[in-house]
Order: structure tokens, then C-alpha cells, then sequence
């Protein structure tokens, strides 16, 4: 403040003189907004931290970042590790009688599935078993007598063996229509689905659970509650159906999604876009579309620049010419989760036959917080599976590939 | 000069100079110099004379009309790659280092001149707090929030549409940034001061050249007791004018250096409200 | 600071006057008395009108429990009619509360602008402060009236509630294209930010001549002392210019004034006039986006 000596005698009327009092205010002032600076900050770091406990996906670091340059898949060990749990392993007694199993029969008894999409060299029980250590056990959890009777590896007494078998048919399918055909830049390799990829180490997860009965400790998961996610009531008041009433908000599928198929251009809008002379009027497809937008930036944790010119959300294209693959990649993904709501899950016999139907596929359910689905895995060469022409279980609706996105020239 | 401008000149040459204020008390026209006067001057044409050099000759998006190279042009900051490392390669963000650097010296430069007249006139720092608050913006967004996070990248585009560009995605990085808890201050401060503005404008004009019909600010004062129950009064309008508007720029501070440090995405931030503990034993969870 | 309580004939205001001692020396410390009036007890009677249908509308949504509805009150929201339903009286559930609602609110701040000017008139004021007020009032306006009835769905205004407003801004902005390119918001932004600027301007100023007894500003507006002097010597001596103690808040008033007006325009022209911002401003060449960014 002004030296007190140097200061003139206050005019008559002067309401303030630069006293103690005010000198005392003022640097309170300061005081206080500091403290109360320090105070909050403190408080954001404090609630952030208590936030990273709870949360599904591993919180604050940057796997997004506005320049986005070559993401790492976490490896699903290290998934499973920081959830505290392992990879699953045979257990003893079921090694055991796979080892009996084994010795009788060295040629498989009826495996269909794996010889049709992998090969022939799949009708060795030792193969088949090196395929369902490697892939089933870890993927969903479970050692081998959870689907078989060990003493009959070939028997279908279990109704789990009868799902996976279903499920197994489904996976090669889905890899060979739109994993395969993702549109990709030069130099990404090429994942193949396994049961990781949705099961994530878990034999029945909320997507398997009865849609009308979630536990909200696995929604919570999701972030249900709070932020930019949509509740049932919101839903209903933007129009926002699936089958006639408003979906759970992590229900990304919904009437208009499972509706929409390509032209004869192979356009197609599975969200509607917002910014031009024909949208009609209200904002309620600016709402699904946010929705659903949002739901994509919590299963992937990558804020939206990730896929989109921040600028102009239509374009694929950033302001200097940038190709944006992940927003390319996040079209083609979502035909595929139209393709699993419409023809897969539907079919999908069920373990037990008073469950209700299996919740709607999202993009949580394999990508669990990362880019890189961590259950995804990058096969051997005996294990990429090949076109087959008569599926045991063909679709109920035949989609066509919409045309992909890919940069000009 | 203005009419009574020549005694406080005067006035002012009698100031004693102490550490860097009071030296070089000279007036180009209407402007007073200062030491601090060349250093933001030298500095300001500097940093300017490269931003106007690279937006209107050499950013590769140049048109032909320089009033929209004005508006569109930018300098790029360094990529991603380099980090915080500076690069003397023209192609790698150097020029963006440069003008960074010169506009931060000028406008610590601007704010030690504003305290160097305040003192010659023997008025209190006010004014130059209130810049100090916009500098320290400034400093936070360009140049704090990039170290924090270790890369240059992290600062703005110099260019005047294109640093909108990058607003706009940076919100959108985090999801959705109204969400963000010092955002929402910094709007409600921000909003409120435009309001706070406008009540004060309109109010002193309200009551200005009608002394002839015996207007006082007794008539403000009732007329706010009328209406609002509250009248804050000449200097109480003018504290919360000050600060206010000083508040609202720390808060939006705050809302930048938490994003991409502490917090990745706004709208999830605020789940834990619902499993807070307070609301344990009702039966929501 | 006058402590008496004055009476009109037949207007009435509430007797007591409390003062608040801890702002002593920081600003005035009265509180009271209030005036209520005709119009004072309209909006009064509009405003709880519009607040009890809103927290009728919230507590449905909490089935009326207190304790759930602290838990959520802020992201409960009242939402606006469907599009199907377009400009019509919409049935209760599915917008209708909002529509009564916003109509008990419009009327609020009707009512409310006619008391501040019968009340700066009956004190012998110019108008100024309700004619500011409009600005505001203008942009309420074409945000929550005049543009849903122009695009002929009251879904494009915004819903109610804290949670209701910010999906509005967001979605408002993302379906015409991203506001940032709207030379309209950019200009009320300048206004924005101008006026915060402005503010901390002027009041630092005032606050650092003090002593010279600046803050008496009509006084100093017709015979400027040694406060305001000291205060344009400021000003001049770091940037070359200068306002008076009277236009300063000219300045002050057209910035705020400006920002209101503006956003409003933007809102306004969003849609049967530009519906999407961004490709304008492809077309108007001010971004620097390649082409391939910029096809419809």
C-alpha cells in the first residue's frame, strides 16, 4: 500500500482512509482468498483421489490426450491385477481328468466348432485343450468342470457347455464380419475377439445379468449416477426408447439404433446427425446423441477430441487434414453392436431358462474403460479364424456392411 | 495534456525512485514511459512484430487477404514429442516459445508500469492487482499447465480463431466441462459481473446531471431499498465490482490447472456425491 | 447514510432496519426496509406460482421423499414438451409443468421490470436501471419464447433446473453447429469478458483514489475533484486514453448491455437463419480448417 507519510490528508467526506483497519481488511482479504484457494484445491485433489478407488478404469491418467498418438493395449493380467484378481487356471482334479480324458481319447470326440473356423489340426484333444486353458478358463473365469463333466469331456449334461458352444459360434462370426473388416491405419495390429473380450474374467457379468434386475454395484461401475448420464425419467422426456420404453441409461442400443440400416450408398446414421438444414426441430436427437456420446467417453475413457474434430463433430477430418480412424473405427463398432442386438444375443440359449432376456451390448462391455479392449488378444497363427459359409447359427436379420469411412486420396 | 495534468507531472518527478519504479519519468505524448515502459514496449513490438511475421507471411493456411489472415492465422505451439525441451527448429513450435515468452514479459512489464503510475500518484495498487489477476491467467494457461503436464502442446494456438478451436476442444477433452466445479464459479462470477456492470452503469447514470433537481445518491439508496431491500453504497459497489471480477478470473484459473492434472472427466467427478456418506442408511444404495 | 424510514400515502414498506455491522467500512450496512407495491406483490405472487409448480414437478420425480430430493435436486429437472407435441398446450406430465411454469416466470420478470421503474421513477431516477434490465430481459426472451416459437417446438428452450440448463447449453450449441463459431457469441463474449474487464477496471480504480473521494461519483460527475483527476491521469498515462467520471459509466453500461443484446441475436438467428455455425464460417473463410474439414 501507499507509505502513510507520503499520503495527503483525507478531503472532508472521504469515506475510507488507508488505516490500519482498511489495511487490516484488505490483507485479510488476501488472506482468506488464498486459504480458501488452497483449501479447495486441496479438496478437488482430495475428492479426485477418493473418486480413483471406486471407479472401474483406472481414474486420472492421460490415455487421452488431444494429440493422440499410439495407444497401448493393458495387458489383461494387469487387468485382472487391479481388480485383485488372477488369471484363472484348471484346477487340479480337473487337470487330472483331462489327463484321463486325454490318454483315451488323443483324437477329439465332437468338436465341430473349432475344426470348422480354425482347422483341422483342432481335432487333437491336446490342441483343443491348449486352446481352452489359453482362452476359456482365463476369459471367464471358471476352471474346466464349470461347463464339463469330467468324467465325459464330450457330454453336453452341462447347460453352460451348450451356451459357450453358442457364444463360441458368435465370436468367430462377429470377428469374421466386422473385427476383420475394421478400418484401420497402416501399422495397427489386428485384435481377435476371445470370451476375455467380454467376459473380462467373468463367467455371468452385468451384461449378462437380468436387465430388470442390475445390481447398482456394477452400474455403478458404469458412473450411473451424476455427470452427463442420462437417467430413466430423462430417457422417457427425450423420446429415447428401447422396445417401447426408455432404457437404462447404459443401454446405448435403443429403438433407433436397432432400426437404422445402410442405404443403397452404404450411408447410415445409427445416431442422428444434428447440424444441418433438414434436422427437424427440438432437441431430443442432440440428447441421444450426446448420450450415447457420453457413454462412449466413459467406455474407452478418451474425452470426445479423441474421435472428433472438437470443431465440427460431423467431420472425420481435424482442421489440418487429420484422419480420424477412432471416429471411422467407432462407426464400424457400433453395426457390430447393432448386429449382436438384433441377430446374436437374442439366440443365445441361456443357462437358466427363467433369467430374463440378456442386457442390450454396449461399449463397456469389451472395452471396460481402455481403447484396446484388454481381453483382446493378438492370435497365433493357427488361431485366426477363417470364413465359413453355413454357420451352425445363421443371423435373423442379414446386415449389410455399412460402406467405412476412410480418408480421401 | 488534459487542463490540470501539469501539476501532477510535477508532482510526480518529486516522487522519490525506489528499487525499479520511478526511474526514466519520461512522457512520450500522453503515455508515460518508465523503465518498466521500455521493457514492455521493446518487448510488446517484439513478440508482436513475430506473431504479425508468421501469421500474415508464413502459417501454410495464409489466404491472400490479411485481414482474414489476421482473424485465421496462428502460431502452432510445439508438438506433443518434444515435451518441455526447446527446440531452435522453426518447424518444432520455437516461434510459439518466442512470442510466449515476450508477451509474458510484456505483460508483467505492463502490470510493474501500472504499479510504477499508481505510485506516482500517490494512489493505492488496485488496478494493477486486477491486472496481476489476468496476467496470472495467463501465465497458468501457457505456461504453468503445460509444465505441470510436461508438454509445450499443452498451451494455446496464438491465433484468434484458432485459440476458440482449442477452447472448444479442451472443454470437450474433458468430457463436459460445465461440470467443472471452479467452471461453474468462474461463470457465475463471470455472469455476475456483466450483471454488477450493468446494475452500477445504469444506476450512476440514473442519477448523474440532475443535481439542479435535487438528486443525491440518497435517491439511489432509496430507490435500492425500495426494490431490493439492500443498497451497498458508493464504495460498497465499487469493492464488489473489484472483486468480483478479480475472483472470477482466479476461480476460472483454478478450473484450468485441475484439468488433465487431477481431474480427467468433469461429468464423472461428480458421482461420488451419491455415495457420499451422508446419505448412508436411506435405502438409495 | 439515511437511517429514517419513510412512508408514501398509500404504498407500503416493511418497518424495520437492521444493520449488518461486519461491513462496516466496507460498504453500507443497512438492510431494509423493502418496498413490496402492486407490482412487487404480482411478481411476487408469479414468482411462487412458478417455483411450487417446479418443485411439484421435481418431486415426482423423488416421490415426494425430502431426504432423495436434497440427494438429487441437482440434476432433477423439468423438461419442456416433445417435439411432437410442437407449439401446443402440452399435457401436464409431458411438459406441461414446464410450459405453466415458464409462463409464471416470463411474468415474473415482466412485473418485475415494471417495479424497478415505477420505483426509480417515484425517486426521482431516470429509468436506467429497468432499461438495463431489458437487455437481460430480451435475451431471456429469445432463449425461452422466441426462438422455440420460431422453430415451432417448445423442446429447443431450455428445461428447469441446474442440471436442465447446462444440457441445454451444451446440446443448444452442438445441434447448430458448435456456438463458438456464431459472430454473435464471439461478440457477446467480447461483451462478456469486456464487462468483466471493464469492472475490475473501474471499480479498482475507484477503490485506489479513495481517499480523494472518487467513489462520490454524481458529485465528481458535475465538478470533477482531485479523485477523479488522479483517476484519468491513471488510465492516460498507461494506455492514452481516458474516460470521465460520467462516461466511464456509459462504457460500463453499453459492454453489459452489448452482451445481452448480442447473445440474444445468436440464439435468434440459430436455425432458420444459420443452422450450422461452423460451415458458415467455412464459408465466410475465418478458420483456418482444410477443406476436407469443412464439407456439409
Amino acid at each position: 500500500m501507499v507509505e502513510k507519510e507520503n499520503f495527503p490528508a483525507p478531503p472532508p467526506g472521504a469515506v475510507a482512509v488507508y488505516d490500519e483497519r482498511q489495511r487490516s481488511i484488505l490483507i485479510g482479504e488476501l488472506v482468506g482468498l488464498v486459504a480458501f484457494t488452497i483449501l479447495a484445491l486441496g479438496g478437488v485433489i482430495a475428492i479426485s483421489m477418493a473418486l480413483a478407488d471406486w471407479r472401474e478404469f483406472e481414474g486420472f491418467r492421460a490415455e487421452s490426450t488431444y494429440n493422440y498418438a499410439g495407444i497401448q493395449q493393458v495387458d489383461f493380467v494387469e487387468y485382472l491385477r487391479r481388480r485383485d484378481q488372477t488369471l484363472a487356471q484348471p484346477s487340479a482334479e480337473a487337470l487330472q481328468a483331462y489327463n484321463v480324458w486325454q490318454q483315451q481319447n488323443p483324437r477329439t470326440v465332437n468338436v465341430q466348432v473349432l475344426t470348422k473356423y480354425l482347422g483341422e489340426e483342432y481335432n487333437s484333444t491336446a490342441k483343443v485343450f491348449a486352446y481352452m486353458s489359453k482362452y476359456f478358463t482365463p476369459g471367464v473365469g471358471q476352471s474346466c468342470e464349470y461347463c464339463h463333466n469330467l468324467q465325459n469331456f464330450a457330454a453336453y449334461d452341462k447347460p453352460q457347455k451348450t451356451v459357450a458352444k453358442a457364444m463360441l459360434i458368435m465370436q468367430f462370426e462377429l470377428q469374421n464380419k466386422w473385427i476383420n473388416s475394421i478400418p484401420r491405419p497402416e501399422g495397427q495390429p489386428l485384435y481377435q475377439l476371445q470370451c476375455a473380450t467380454c467376459h473380462n474374467g467373468q463367467a455371468q457379468f452385468w451384461n449378462s445379468v437380468d436387465k430388470n434386475n442390475p445390481t447398482l454395484e456394477n452400474l455403478a461401475k458404469f458412473g450411473i449416477a451424476g455427470g452427463g448420464n442420462p437417467t430413466q425419467y430423462d430417457m422417457k422426456h427425450y423420446g429415447i426408447t428401447l422396445n417401447g420404453k426408455p432404457p437404462a441409461s447404459y443401454e446405448i442400443v435403443d429403438d433407433k439404433l436397432l432400426a437404422a440400416r445402410p442405404d443403397a450408398n452404404g450411408e447410415v446414421n445409427y445416431f442422428q446427425v444434428t447440424a444441418d438444414k433438414t434436422t427437424p426441430p427440438g432437441l431430443n436427437d442432440t440428447y441421444r446423441n450426446q448420450a450415447a456420446m457420453y457413454h462412449m467417453n466413459v467406455a474407452l475413457n478418451v474425452g470426445c477430441d479423441f474421435c472428433h474434430y472438437g470443431g465440427y463433430f460431423k467431420s472425420y477430418v481435424t482442421a489440418e487434414g487429420t484422419f480420424k480412424w477412432p471416429k471411422s473405427q467407432s462407426r464400424h463398432m457400433v453395426g457390430m453392436l447393432q448386429d449382436i442386438a438384433i441377430n446374436w444375443f437374442p439366440q443365445m440359449p441361456k443357462t437358466d431358462p427363467n433369467r430374463g432376456d440378456y442386457a442390450q451390448p454396449n461399449c463397456w462391455m469389451c472395452h471396460r474403460g481402455h481403447v484396446v479392449p484388454p481381453g483382446a488378444y493378438l492370435p497365433a497363427a493357427d488361431e485366426i479364424s477363417r470364413q465359413v459359409s453355413d454357420p451352425e447359427i445363421r443371423p435373423l436379420v442379414d446386415l449389410p456392411l455399412p460402406k467405412p469411412k476412410l480418408p480421401k486420396n | 495534456m488534459l487542463s490540470f495534468e501539469a501539476k501532477y507531472r510535477q508532482e510526480a518527478m518529486e516522487v522519490p525512485a525506489r528499487a525499479s519504479f520511478g526511474l526514466l519519468k519520461i512522457w512520450i505524448g500522453r503515455f508515460y514511459l518508465g523503465f518498466w515502459g521500455v521493457v514492455a514496449l521493446v518487448f510488446g513490438v517484439l513478440g508482436s512484430g513475430v506473431w504479425f511475421w508468421q501469421v500474415l507471411f508464413v502459417d501454410p493456411n495464409r489466404t491472400n487477404n490479411p485481414l482474414l489472415n489476421f482473424i485465421r492465422g496462428q502460431i502452432y505451439p510445439p508438438p506433443p514429442e518434444v515435451g518441455l525441451s526447446i527446440t531452435f527448429d522453426g518447424s518444432k513450435g520455437f516461434w510459439w516459445l518466442f512470442v510466449v515468452f515476450c508477451a509474458t514479459v510484456t505483460f508483467f512489464a505492463w502490470m510493474m508500469r501500472q504499479i510504477d503510475i499508481s505510485r506516482l500518484l500517490k494512489i493505492g495498487y488496485q488496478v494493477p492487482i486486477a491486472f496481476g489477476a489476468v496476467f496470472s491467467s495467463w501465465v497458468t494457461i501457457q505456461i504453468l499447465r503445460p509444465i505441470l503436464l510436461g508438454k509445450w502442446s499443452e498451451g494455446f494456438p496464438l491465433g484468434v480463431i484458432p485459440h476458440l478451436d482449442w477452447l472448444s476442444a479442451f472443454g470437450y477433452r474433458y468430457y463436459n466441462f460445465f461440470y467443472n466445479p471452479f467452471h461453474a464459479i468462474g461463470i457465475t462470477l463471470l455472469f455476475g459481473s456483466a450483471f454488477v456492470l450493468s446494475l452500477h452503469g445504469a444506476t450512476i447514470l440514473s442519477a448523474a446531471r440532475k443535481k439542479s433537481e435535487g438528486v443525491t445518491e440518497e435517491n439511489v439508496n432509496r430507490f435500492y431499498w425500495d426494490f431490493f431491500g439492500y443498497s451497498i453504497g458508493e464504495v460498497g459497489i465499487h469493492r464488489l465490482a473489484f472483486w468480483a471480477a478479480v475472483l472470477s478470473v482466479l476461480m476460472s484459473n483454478l478450473c484450468f490447472v485441475l484439468s488433465g492434472t487431477v481431474v480427467q472427466d468433469w461429468s464423472g467427478f461428480w458421482n461420488f456425491w451419491d455415495y457420499a456418506p451422508w446419505w448412508k442408511g436411506f435405502g438409495f444404495n | 447514510m439515511a437511517t429514517e424510514v419513510y412512508r408514501e400515502s398509500f404504498e407500503r414498506r416493511t418497518k424495520t432496519v437492521r444493520y449488518i455491522r461486519f461491513l462496516e467500512g466496507l460498504a453500507d450496512t443497512q438492510v431494509g426496509p423493502i418496498y413490496l407495491g402492486m407490482w412487487g406483490a404480482l411478481a411476487l405472487f408469479s414468482y411462487l406460482l412458478c417455483v411450487f409448480i417446479t418443485a411439484i414437478g421435481f418431486g415426482e420425480q423423488v416421490g415426494y421423499n425430502p431426504i432423495r430430493f436434497l440427494r438429487e435436486l441437482p440434476v432433477l429437472t423439468l423438461y419442456p414438451p416433445p417435439p411432437s407435441q410442437g407449439l401446443r398446450m402440452a399435457p401436464l406430465q409431458e411438459g406441461g409443468y414446464w410450459q405453466l411454469a415458464t409462463l409464471f416466470l416470463s411474468l415474473t420478470l415482466v412485473f418485475w421490470t415494471i417495479r424497478i421503474w415505477t420505483r426509480a421513477v417515484a425517486n426521482g431516477l431516470r429509468p436506467m436501471v429497468p432499461i438495463a434490465f431489458s437487455a437481460a430481459l430480451f435475451l431471456y426472451a429469445a432463449i425461452y419464447i422466441i426462438h422455440p416459437i420460431w422453430v415451432n417446438s417448445w423442446n429447443e428452450a431450455p428445461p428447469h433446473g441446474l442440471r436442465g440448463i447446462l444440457l441445454w447449453t451444451n446440446h443448444f450449441s452442438v445441434k447448430y453447429g458448435n456456438f463458438y463459431y456464431n459472430p454473435f457469441h464471439m461478440l457477446s463474449i467480447y461483451g462478456l469478458l469486456g464487462s468483466t474487464l471493464i469492472l475490475a477496471m473501474h471499480g479498482g480504480t475507484i477503490l485506489a483514489t479513495l481517499a480523494y473521494g472518487a467513489h462520490r461519483e454524481i458529485d465528481e460527475i458535475e465538478k470533477s475533484d482531485e479523485g477523479t483527476h488522479r483517476s484519468q491521469l491513471l488510465w492516460r498515462w498507461v494506455m492514452g486514453f481516458n474516460a470521465t467520471a460520467y462516461s466511464i459509466h456509459q462504457w460500463a453500461l453499453g459492454f453489459a448491455t452489448l452482451t445481452a443484446v448480442a447473445g440474444a441475436l445468436g440464439v435468434l438467428f440459430s436455425g432458420p437463419v444459420e443452422p450450422n455455425w461452423y460451415l458458415w464460417a467455412c464459408r465466410a473463410g475465418i478458420t483456418p480448417a482444410v477443406q476436407a474439414a469443412c464439407a456439409p
